[in-house]
């Protein structure tokens, strides 16, 4: 049986890819992060650790012997505030909130490390608890012979202008109002500061254009988004209304082929990190070369296949079948 | 300037396509297209992706000046783009692949209807039907649309439309309504007095004064009407824009392609539309599509412009749609009757 672990939000990607999974009438069970605190049962045994789920679409009960392949899309977000339902009414009672919410979220990261011990002889598309350090990518992918950009992380002054761009260590966050999202960009800095928080710093590639390339077990699926028309856009492809929607759909972008030796090193790289599937960003220089930005493990591959016509939906699909049988 | 020595690309979601006449070059992501001579047409399709001095040694020296000011053009509409190396573009031959059985269904609903909207709803769910259109020919109230949606609850569409006469009344509550199922995200009223657009939330209603009394009102070829997207082109070479991939229920609650069309396949009373699907001839029409069509085959708006087979010229399945008042050769737009 195929497990899919996402969330029931937000998922037009795995949403598409259960469509095709139900015409393929592939034996599947997808549980969202809500699911596992509505429903969930672990044992210790002697000889291995055992768990329960609910079908919710089948209403069965599922155990974990009967998984063959796990398909990681998403952990829970948000379902801290479902557990919580407190609403603070003082600054102190807020943290604790907060504490509360953080505890829990906690948990659940626990839970899916119990999900994944007791799942140890599967296959997964992509273990959760897979560290992916972006530095260590970095460093990997300069070991297998991939370039990647001048990166250093400092924060004493002066600030690098000019040549640079920043972006987080770890993982972008974002943050919302009532009417906004505001997620955050790669950027360059534009203005001197005394003193800031120590942040990752790149050597800003002069860039003919960018390439996605979705990677789903040995097959790389890329684009090119062509940024540089847009000034907006020209360090992150996202940005495309100053700091609202991301939407890369209105760019001029299509289906790409990367050289094979490329494909190759980036395989070497993705078995490293022992990664089944992960969107890969890329960069082709004005000077010709291929650069190396990072992976992104659970992002969202819906523009890649539509715009290159990849119908990756279907693919992913096949493939999960295919683990299955 | 042009450097001769650059790659042209036309960028892969701009096309182009031949007419008697004339040819057109279109963006599938912006929405817009331009009327461009046919050699232009044969130019950019034989020598797409090639060094521009390449290009022109195959032309004599009065036509390189034309050729490089179509160029020009060309890269200043953005519809083509230059480039110091070759650029690994895949043109793929590859289609749009749909897992549904159904992308859309038409609901239409008069005064005399008698639909039962649990059964249908059960029944689209079943299939897993994306988009449904319920359309109404009779003015109805806020509570008996909120009745009717909340049928639709249980379903896993992802979008439902609504089609309906303009009341004040109905307009006042037109907020309740929508606010009764998130998969409701636009409203079209007909027989307005004036014409707008208002957001409503995550949605959009439309006030158009046109008044729609049936079916018939469907099948009209405008330039208003032109679907400039990937998909839609995509899938205009294949198959039909309009009825692939379609069911409906017509206000009597006959089970069709479309309800305009006349081939019946059985009450929506006591037929289910899983069954009526497992006919053969329900999906005869769907893969009709302009390049067989008379007429239409030598338009140049053949991929971006819908295809209506129920209202035709003549009884011939290929015959051109009789709402359609263009012609290909004088690259004219007549009245309709003409």
């Amino acid at each position: 049986m195929i497990l899919i672990l996402s969330t029931s939000e937000l998922e037009t990607s795995t949403d598409e890819v259960v469509v095709w999974l139900k015409k393929m009438k592939a034996d599947f069970v997808r549980l969202n992060g809500d699911d596992i605190i509505d429903y969930f049962k672990f044992e210790l045994f002697n000889d291995a650790p055992k768990f329960w789920i609910k079908d919710k679409i089948n209403n069965r009960e599922v155990s974990s012997d009967e998984i063959k392949i796990v398909w990681y899309r998403r952990k829970i977000n948000n379902i801290a505030d479902k557990v919580c339902k407190f609403k603070p009414n003082s600054i102190e009672d807020f943290q604790n909130v907060l504490g509360i919410n953080s505890y829990h979220y906690d948990e659940l990261i626990g839970l899916y490390e119990v999900l994944e011990l007791s799942l140890q002889n599967v296959i997964w598309i992509n273990k959760p608890t897979q560290k992916i350090n972006k530095i260590l990518m970095l460093l990997e992918a300069k070991k297998a012979g991939v370039n990647i950009p001048y990166t250093f992380i400092q924060n004493t002054s002066p600030l690098p202008i000019n040549k640079y761009i920043t972006k987080p260590i770890k993982e972008v966050k974002v943050f919302k109002d009532e009417f906004h999202y505001y997620p955050m960009y790669t950027s360059e800095p534009s203005e001197q500061k005394k003193s800031f928080f120590p942040s990752l710093f790149q050597e800003k590639i002069e860039k003919k254009y960018e390439i996605r390339s979705f990677y789903l077990d040995g097959d790389f699926y890329s684009i090119a988004v062509f940024s540089q028309q847009n000034e907006n856009t020209k360090v992150d492809y996202r940005n495309i209304f100053g700091d609202k929607d991301v939407d890369i759909s209105i760019h001029n972008s299509c289906a790409y082929t990367i050289p094979k030796s490329l494909e190759e090193k980036l395989k070497k790289l993705m078995n490293k990190f022992k990664l089944k599937s992960g969107s890969i960003d890329l960069i082709k220089g004005v000077d010709e070369k291929y650069y190396f930005l990072e992976v992104n493990t659970v992002g969202q591959f819906g523009n890649v296949s539509d715009i290159g016509k990849y119908n990756l939906e279907k693919k992913i699909a096949e493939k999960l079948i295919y683990y299955d049988n | 300037m042009i450097q001769k020595e650059k790659y042209i690309y036309l960028y892969t979601h701009c096309r182009t396509t031949r007419g008697e006449s004339r040819s057109i070059i279109y963006d599938l992501e912006k929405e817009g297209y331009d009327f461009i001579p046919n050699s232009l047409h044969e130019i950019i399709n034989r020598f797409n992706g090639y060094p521009i001095d390449e290009i022109l040694m195959n032309f004599e020296t009065d036509e390189k000046k034309i050729i490089l000011g179509y160029f020009e053009f060309l890269i200043d509409k953005g519809f083509c783009f230059l480039s110091k190396n070759k650029i690994p573009i895949t043109n793929t031959t590859e289609k749009y692949e749909y897992a549904e059985e159904i992308l859309n269904c038409i609901i239409d609903v008069n005064k005399d209807s008698n639909h039962d909207f649990y059964k249908i709803s059960t029944e689209i769910n079943d299939i897993g039907i994306p988009y449904i259109q319920l359309r109404f020919f009779d003015k109805v109230t806020s509570d008996y649309l909120i009745g009717v949606l909340k049928k639709f609850h249980n379903t896993q569409c992802r979008h439902i439309e609504l089609i309906v006469p303009y009341t004040i009344s109905l307009d006042n509550k037109i907020e309740n309504v929508l606010e009764i199922n998130s998969r409701l995200q636009s409203v079209i009223y007909h027989s307005c007095k004036e014409e707008k657009v208002r957001r409503y939330g995550k949605g959009e209603i439309y006030y158009y004064k046109s008044v729609i009394t049936d079916e018939s009102h469907c099948g009209k070829n405008d330039p208003l009407f032109f679907t400039m997207n990937k998909r839609f082109h995509d899938l205009s070479i294949y198959a039909n824009t309009c009825l692939f991939k379609k069911i409906s229920i017509d206000k009597e609650g006959n089970i069709k392609n479309c309800p305009s069309l006349t081939s019946n396949f059985g009450n929506i009373s006591t037929v289910s539309l899983s069954r009526a699907l497992m006919k053969s001839e329900f999906k005869e029409l769907w893969y009709i599509n302009k390049e067989q069509v008379e007429i239409c085959k030598t338009c140049e708006f053949r991929n971006i412009c819908t295809d209506c087979r129920a209202y035709r010229e003549s009884e011939s399945l290929y015959s051109k749609p009789s709402k359609c008042n263009y012609n290909p050769i004088t690259m004219k737009w007549g009245k309709v009757g003409d």
